[in-house]
């Protein structure tokens, strides 16, 4: 910053503000930090009881300012990575196999990227969804435990695990159609750029070697260190037929 | 009782006077404009290369759906973006214009305009893209909001030059400078004190063998050190120390003394994994946001040919 005199004046020249007017950018200032410190704050981790709240009401400028991310990068741990395999069929025939992100088809690096961040948060998707039967478990649990509480006339303390009750109940059904709206259109576009009417998508791991393992000759493209691909869906051609009833996995 | 008193309202005024140096300082516009120009660099090459798969990701059927964002959100979703509405015959003209306006804003053409629209722009991209963004959005995009706060044209710019040859001088320093550079500044050590914070919870870190996780994966890689296997030592060093960069930065980034440090080890840390693990455009935003902190005298030594 430039040398300035360690007391700013409250009044002229007019490169200063004034008084009133740094108390107005100061309040909102203030509140603009909190929006910004509160986004990593509630993201990815929260309570029901304070930042919960706290994000939903915020959310409306976290979303419209692009802020709210959590910038955890590479925390808490940098971990194996995801890939998307996927064949494509005219009929019997196998026309197209493959998988994304591919470092040949998918170009400049940046997109490349693209690529790869969007089999992560597919397989993240996947991995954090419970299906049906474990889902309402968890559910039931909860509900016990808030039925615990009532009992012993503890209402404070049921009253976040209602809330959590609630919310997971209203998400569930919104995040299994989110996750099937996202294969879909995976699928969709990927006949629509390898022609063909049926397609296969999986996921599959690739673990992360230990140091020892490289000392002793293995390369980082060791196909033992991918998993086996898991069926995440099959498709039709949308102009082929109707969508088909999608298996949540 | 009173000289309690005396001494909380003189603290509370030491407090507002820091307060007011801190924000409301006019400052030289020179560092903004360096900002500008190399933020708007990359901010125009990140969506140049979404020409390469624009149909793909924002075409009318694009490939994650428009009702991703909602379903993500609880339904209430304020993650706008112009591509919902955009009709399909639009597309192409509507994404040559924004590399157009990106690129007024990289040279600083029409800054006060162009910067405003780059803002929106990278923000409603970023938007239609969730799912497939990542760092390099979030930096773009907070860079860009404050860059079209302050007077990001008045150096290094094509305004600038234009208003030189009409023999208009110089802007003199002026508190919006000051204002935009010192919420990059504040941003930067959030973004890094949660990056710290977060890695504190992962064992490798604490270990000291985080670092060998991400250059053993093969879908970053695009440098091979599978050599640091043998030099576990060295990879224990590079854990540690980034670890203890980020998680310090938000407080010894702002001493004389360690200032430079801390801006030499975010240059080394962030072309590293740009270099090693492909992901030069984050690296380099990173960067960028880093010389936020160089004082306009630093940037007048080095880039003075340049600015005006």
């Amino acid at each position: 910053m430039a040398k300035q005199p360690k007391k700013l004046p409250s009044s002229e020249p007019s490169v200063f503000w004034s008084p009133i007017k740094r108390g107005v950018v100061s309040i909102v200032l203030v509140c603009y930090l909190l929006v910004l410190f509160f986004g990593p704050m509630t993201n990815p981790i929260a309570t029901e009881e304070l930042t919960v709240p706290i994000a939903r009401t915020l959310r409306p400028a976290h979303q419209a300012l692009f802020l709210g991310h959590g910038y955890r990068f590479f925390a808490p741990n940098p971990g194996p990575s995801h890939r998307v395999p996927y064949k494509i069929y005219n009929g019997a025939e196998l026309v197209a196999e493959g998988t994304f992100p591919d470092r040949e088809r998918n170009w400049p690096r940046v997109i490349y990227h693209r690529w790869f961040m969007l089999s992560e948060t597919l397989f993240e998707e996947l991995n954090q969804t419970p299906d049906q039967e474990s889902f309402d478990e968890s559910q039931r649990f909860i509900q016990e435990q808030i039925e615990r509480f009532q009992q012993a006339g503890q209402g404070r303390l049921a009253a976040p695990l209602i809330a959590r009750h609630e919310r997971f109940e209203r998400m569930y059904p919104q995040t299994l159609k989110r996750i099937d709206g996202l294969k879909q259109s995976i699928a969709q576009k990927l006949m629509e750029q390898f022609g063909g009417t049926r397609i296969e998508l999986y996921v599959q791991e690739r673990g992360l070697p230990t140091p020892a393992q490289i000392v002793i000759g293995e390369k980082l493209n060791d196909s033992r260190r991918l998993s086996e691909p898991i069926l995440i869906g099959e498709y039709r051609r949308d102009d082929e037929l109707p969508p088909p009833e999608v298996k949540q996995q | 009782m009173n000289g309690e008193l005396l001494d909380v309202k003189t603290y509370g005024r030491a407090w507002l006077d820091g307060w007011n140096r801190f924000w409301f300082l006019p400052a030289d516009p020179l560092t903004l404009g360096l900002l500008r120009l190399l933020a708007g660099a990359v901010i125009f090459y990140t969506h140049l290369a979404w020409t390469f798969e624009l149909e793909t990701f924002f075409g009318s059927r694009a490939i994650i759906p428009a009702e991703h964002r909602a379903l993500l959100n609880d339904g209430m979703s304020f993650t706008w973006s112009h591509f919902d509405w955009l009709p399909s015959a639009l597309l192409w003209p509507a994404h040559l214009s924004a590399l157009v306006v990106m690129a007024m804003f990289m040279v600083g053409f029409k800054t006060r305009v162009t910067s405003v629209i780059t803002a929106c722009l990278v923000i409603s991209y970023a938007n239609r893209a969730t799912g497939a963004q990542f760092g390099l959005d979030q930096i773009n995009a907070f860079l860009a909001m404050y860059l079209a706060m302050g007077p990001s044209g008045e150096s290094f710019s094509v305004d600038r030059w234009l208003k030189a040859r009409a023999g208009i001088p110089l802007a003199s320093p002026c508190v919006m400078a000051n204002l935009s550079l010192r919420l990059i500044q504040v941003h930067m050590c959030v973004v890094y004190f949660f990056a710290g914070a977060g890695k504190l919870l992962g064992e490798t870190w604490w270990e000291g063998t985080a670092i060998w996780g991400a250059v053993a994966n093969l879908e970053y890689q695009t440098l091979d050190l599978t050599w640091l296997a043998s030099e576990l030592w060295l990879v224990n060093i590079l854990t540690w120390s980034t670890l203890f960069w980020e998680v310090s930065y938000p407080f010894l980034i702002w001493p004389k003394l360690t200032r430079p440090l801390w801006i030499l080890m975010a240059v080394g840390v962030h072309l590293g994994i740009g270099l090693a693990m492909g992901m030069m455009t984050f690296g380099l935003i990173m960067v960028v946001g880093n010389f936020a902190f160089l004082t306009p005298a630093f940037v007048r030594r080095w880039a003075a040919p340049l600015a005006r």
